[in-house]
């Protein structure tokens, strides 16, 4: 598999978020044509700057913490969940050119696009008759 | 989670409206605290359709002011509705399948598309003129003035 999804991994405590939220895996969506991998993420509430995509050993990690909406002051009516902390890996292969990993959020959905390297995409080779 | 029951069959769509149908809404949170505590037995939901009960819904209020949070990623201003009937607000929309046609294949589908709806009853009755609604990042947040009424009012003790 090109892209294997890390099933239930838990993030650890940063500095940045040395607060325990409620992890939540974003719902993901993949695609794949010969020369690419694309994975879209559902994260709504995460901002860009709150968002850290880290790539390290060939693991890539999504992590994108939602902010509560500056709450009212007082007392909250309903609450359903602490929107938490979106928390998602991947295990990418050789297949993958990860220097060329691309990323961009809209609207609360990530895209990111995996490019495969030159070596694995196929290629037609064309026989000379001469 | 994955429902054992076959609730999605499309016969039975109006039995996941919360609007026609309470025990929705009570499935639904019983759906959720399953799998806060079980994890969903880490099985990775398969692509269902978009329903009212997949829209995180969150309210919170002070004395002037309601404030409503949904998270909608990846829908158009354009394609949500907002309705205020009396004290019910109503958010409905379409969530449309962003895939282009040089994405490829499919190869793994988690997220969900198509309508959803969903009304929620307000704790007071509002301002109608004073609704405002916000989208940003995959959110959208409508704020609620409450009427004049309604609001607390401090009321002074006066020392003899």
């Amino acid at each position: 598999m090109i892209v294997e999804r890390i099933r239930a991994p838990r993030p650890a405590a940063s500095a940045e978020e040395p607060r325990l939220r409620i992890v939540r895996t974003p719902a993901v969506d993949m695609f794949e044509t010969p020369q690419a991998v694309t994975i879209l993420a559902d994260m709504p509430g995460v901002a860009a700057e709150r968002l850290a995509i880290d790539l390290r050993e060939g693991v890539l990690t999504l992590r994108g913490e939602v902010d509560s909406p500056a709450a009212p002051s007082g007392s909250e009516a309903r609450r359903e969940d602490d929107p938490g902390t979106f928390y998602r890996q991947f295990r990418l292969s050789e297949a993958i050119d990860q220097e060329r990993i691309e990323a961009r959020l809209a609207a609360g959905v990530l895209r990111l696009e995996l490019p495969k390297t030159k070596t694995a995409t196929p290629r037609k080779i064309a026989v000379s008759t001469r | 989670m994955t429902s054992l029951i076959p609730w999605r069959r499309s016969s039975e769509r109006a039995l996941r409206d919360p609007a026609t149908f309470p025990l929705a809404q009570l499935r639904w949170d019983f759906d959720r605290v399953f799998d806060r505590f079980f994890g969903g037995f880490g099985i990775d939901e398969p692509g269902l359709d978009f329903s009212s009960a997949d829209v995180r819904m969150d309210v919170t209020e002070d004395d002037e002011r309601i404030l409503v949070r949904a998270e909608v990623p990846g829908i158009e201003a354009k394609d949500l509705d907002i309705t205020l009937t009396g004290d019910v607000l109503t958010l409905s929309g379409e969530k449309r399948d962003e895939r282009s046609a040089q994405d490829g294949d499919r190869t793994w589908s988690e997220r969900r598309f198509g309508s959803f709806r969903r009304s929620i009853p307000l704790s007071c009755a509002v301002d109608p003129d004073s609704v405002t609604a916000e989208y940003a990042n995959g959110v959208l947040t409508v704020a609620l003035v409450k009427a004049e009424g309604v609001r607390p009012r401090r009321i002074e003790v006066k020392g003899a």
